[in-house]
């Protein structure tokens, strides 16, 4: 094996391992225990989609298209540092006697292998379904290269997109331009792959009358692929399949650009960055907003400095934000797609439900992303310098969860809903919606001891997950439940004041409950995952002794 | 006056810190030395309340620190040997949040910062995240923040590692004037040279232990050599360094 060989098997390692933030994802970072995690979810997913009878329909192929164009977009977006070198990489890898083209096939290696786990775990029964559904050997090959070649060519397809956006921004923008503005077009990535998936109208119903609309739905152009490959020349979708080869061919054609542009330009233009990155910018006029308490304008100010600046932080808030987006657009999707009779311009369940599981995925999100630590080895100062009363902290860090995820929804929402509902309506709802968020907030604090993002963590706890799972499944259910009553309330005046009623007494009750824990004498902040053995081992043993 | 009395700590049963006794006045600089690994770290953990010591007692001002543990952080100043800061943050928003921690009154606080950071030196970059920061920057604004609230007590971890020369006369100057303003001074370093200079009593720990105890110039005739580099030659050093030197090029050139 050659130098060359064996740098590239190294780097391809390397690079494979930092394909997405693992610390953030899986116990102790390791890479196979993520990859066994998320192969098997894709799998399952793909598995469900047979039992639910997906491939049944044209609907069916495009919904699973969607769901790899989804899950292969959501890849791109995670690995969206990974894909790109970094200053690490140009420090470390720069001075060695290395290849540029060892160091960028290499990397390209682990994107496609990362990739290509991913499009065949999403479509692993789903892809055995639909080839073994034909009768004759022959057609069972031909469905297998009709769907693995469409699958292939659609998560390849997004990945080139959003790989392209970032090296066209990358290219147009000074670095420190470009590195300010990363974070806010892979949220952008984000919400662009989502809304796409939960928006896309349903395949057969358009096709009966095709608009220009089709231009903008990648799925539309690969089912009408995967119907060409397999033989199907319906003349509904036959001008399908060339928008998508087309589109396919400029993404890719791009993102070969870009992407070799970007790693001989910006390896120079980090090699020759000062080493003082640029100053942040202040906002003095802003400063009237924040609480006049010193603890609590230290643990704003230090909450939200650090989600603003940490990538990991701001990934997965992204990630909830998503999983609330999402959430949000599933229930009011059902009026852009004509799927309801319901008036918008009224009070209405879809968009009341969408409104209340933005606001406590924003509120539960970011309670999440506190206990992800930052910087432990740091945190010795904020032990030393704890001079007040712990009860202090945790009043802090429920006004600070109130004024970063609360505030912010309630704020969107007031002028979404008094701009599209009678006033009335509108003030009715924010009034529930601010008593359902305290309610959300302090249920979520619960039993809190720590200063955000400075506790130690254990991550992928398993039983965790599984929890946080059920309670959004039941969350959801209730939600749609909760703005119904909600909504035959207010067709009454005295309906409405009873219902206002329970809600501030379950507030109240809820902070009443967090108030009684932060007073309790025993109380202290916690800055350790696992709390203090109440029993210690005494450690007698001869060798113990001290002398 | 701060005291420690038969302090040891032990993790898993081994002794980092091995029955240590020694106060430190007021007014005074105490320097504290020993080679790596002899447990001055640990001890200045404990005297901060950031570790627990397995026995022993620490007082200061002849009250143990473990019965009001607020009150003595509110009159400790202290420089890590690490300099862990959060990187995320500016020099100036680092200080603002510690000094917001510590209650100071907000136009103190700004003051006490602006003052900081234009005579450290690091007004100029005081926008500029800690991350982009040099080790010498790190360390001043550690410095700053450990004076920030004008403390009783200052313990200094290595306070000169990373500063450039002129950096290092201006602290030798301060842990000296702070030591005139009636401070207690606990300085650990390496710099034998400088610690030699500010101090005004010596406590030397080997493996755990306190192995010298008193002022330099009653080290200086008990033992009957010059400096105080002799002295903890004589006292600490195990090794033939000469002998190692030869031997590490040895391994070099093979």
């Amino acid at each position: 094996m050659s130098i060359e060989q064996r740098q590239f098997r190294v780097l391809y390692r390397d690079f494979l391992s930092r394909i997405v933030d693992l610390d953030i994802l899986s116990s102790q970072g390791d890479l196979k225990d993520l990859m066994a995690r998320v192969i098997s979810i894709l799998a399952s997913l793909s598995f469900i989609f047979c039992y639910m009878g997906a491939l049944k329909n044209v609907n069916g192929y495009e919904f699973v298209i969607s769901a790899t164009l989804g899950v292969s977009g959501l890849f791109a977006v995670f690995a969206w540092n990974a894909v790109f070198p970094d200053k690490r990489d140009c420090l470390v890898l720069g001075p060695l006697p290395i290849h540029r083209r060892t160091l960028i096939l290499a990397r390209l290696a682990a994107v496609a292998t990362a990739l290509g786990c991913v499009v065949v775990s999403i479509n692993f029964f789903t892809g055995l379904y639909f080839a073994f559904a034909a009768d004759t050997l022959i057609g069972v090959l031909l469905s297998a290269t009709a769907w693995w070649t469409t699958m292939g060519a659609a998560g390849t397809f997004i990945f080139c997109v959003i790989l392209s956006l970032q090296g066209l921004a990358s290219q147009l923008l000074s670095w420190r331009g470009f590195l300010r503005v990363s974070g806010g077009l892979q949220l952008l990535a984000l919400f662009a792959v989502l809304g796409l998936f939960f928006l896309t109208p349903p395949f057969a119903l358009t096709m009966q009358h095709p608009s220009n609309l089709i231009q903008f739905l990648p799925s539309y152009w690969f089912a009408g692929l995967l119907l060409d490959l397999k033989g199907n020349h319906d003349h509904h979708f036959a001008m399908l399949a060339p928008i998508a080869l087309r589109n396919l061919s400029i993404s890719v054609a791009c993102a070969a650009v870009l992407y070799i542009a970007a790693w001989i330009r910006n390896v120079r233009r980090i090699a020759e960055a000062p080493e003082i990155a640029p100053s942040i910018r202040r906002f003095p006029a802003a400063k009237w907003l924040l609480p006049r308490k010193p603890i609590d304008r230290a643990i704003l100010l230090f909450t939200w400095r650090t989600i603003a600046r940490s990538r990991q932080h701001r990934l997965l808030l992204a990630a909830y934000g998503g999983i609330g987006f999402a959430l949000a657009l599933a229930f009011s999707g059902s009026f852009f797609m004509g799927l309801t009779h319901d008036r918008w311009d009224q009070p209405n369940i879809p968009l009341m439900t969408g409104g209340l599981l933005l606001l406590a995925i924003a509120i539960t999100g970011m309670r999440a992303i506190f206990v992800l630590p930052q910087t432990l080895q740091s945190n010795w100062m904020l032990r030393i310098t704890a001079i007040q009363d712990p009860t202090e902290y945790f009043r802090a860090t429920r006004r600070t969860l109130l004024v970063l995820a609360a505030l912010p929804v309630l704020f969107g929402a007031t002028i979404c809903y008094f701009t599209i509902w009678p006033a009335r309506s509108a003030l009715e709802h924010m009034l529930a919606l601010v008593l359902a968020g305290l309610v959300i907030t302090d249920l979520s604090m619960h039993q809190f001891r720590k200063i955000p993002f400075a506790c130690s963590w254990l991550p992928g706890g398993p039983q965790f997950k599984l929890k946080l799972g059920i309670w959004m499944l039941i969350f959801v259910i209730f939600a749609s439940a909760l703005t119904a009553f909600e909504l035959w309330a207010m067709q009454n005046l005295i309906r409405f004041c009873v219902f206002i009623t329970l809600l501030f007494f379950v507030a109240r009750w809820a902070k009443r409950r967090n108030t009684e824990f932060a007073e309790s004498p025993a109380n202290r902040l916690q800055f350790d995952e696992l709390p203090p053995a109440e029993i210690f081992a005494l450690d007698l043993r001869p060798e113990a002794a001290v002398t | 006056m701060l005291e420690l009395r038969n302090v040891s700590k032990l993790y898993s049963g081994i002794p980092a810190v091995k029955d240590v006794s020694f106060t430190a006045q007021a007014g005074e600089v105490t320097g504290y030395l020993g080679p790596n690994g002899s447990g001055k770290s640990t001890t200045l953990k404990m005297i901060t309340g950031l570790i627990e010591p397995s026995a022993g007692e620490i007082l200061f001002n002849g009250e143990s620190i473990s019965r009001n543990r607020i009150a003595h952080r509110q009159r400790l100043g202290y420089v890590p040997e690490e300099p862990h800061i959060y990187p995320h943050l500016t020099g100036s928003e680092y200080l603002e949040m510690i000094g917001q921690l510590r209650g100071l009154p907000e136009k103190v606080l700004a003051a006490k910062i602006d003052g900081f950071l234009r005579l450290f030196s690091l007004h100029a970059d005081r926008h500029v995240p800690i991350s982009s920061y040099s080790k010498g920057m790190r360390q001043k604004v550690l410095l700053a923040a450990a004076l920030l609230h004008n403390p009783e007590l200052v313990l200094l971890d290595e306070p000169f590692s990373g500063l450039d020369v002129n950096s290092a006369l201006i602290l030798r100057q301060l842990i000296s004037e702070l030591a005139t303003r009636g401070k207690v001074v606990l300085c650990s370093s390496h710099e034998l040279d400088t610690v030699e200079r500010v101090s005004s009593r010596i406590v030397i720990l080997h493996k755990g232990q306190v192995v010298a105890n008193d002022s330099i110039q009653q080290l200086r005739s008990l033992m009957s050599l010059p400096t105080l580099e002799r002295i903890f030659t004589e006292l600490v050093i195990e090794q033939d360094t000469e002998s190692l030197t030869r031997q590490i090029v040895e391994v070099m050139e093979s």
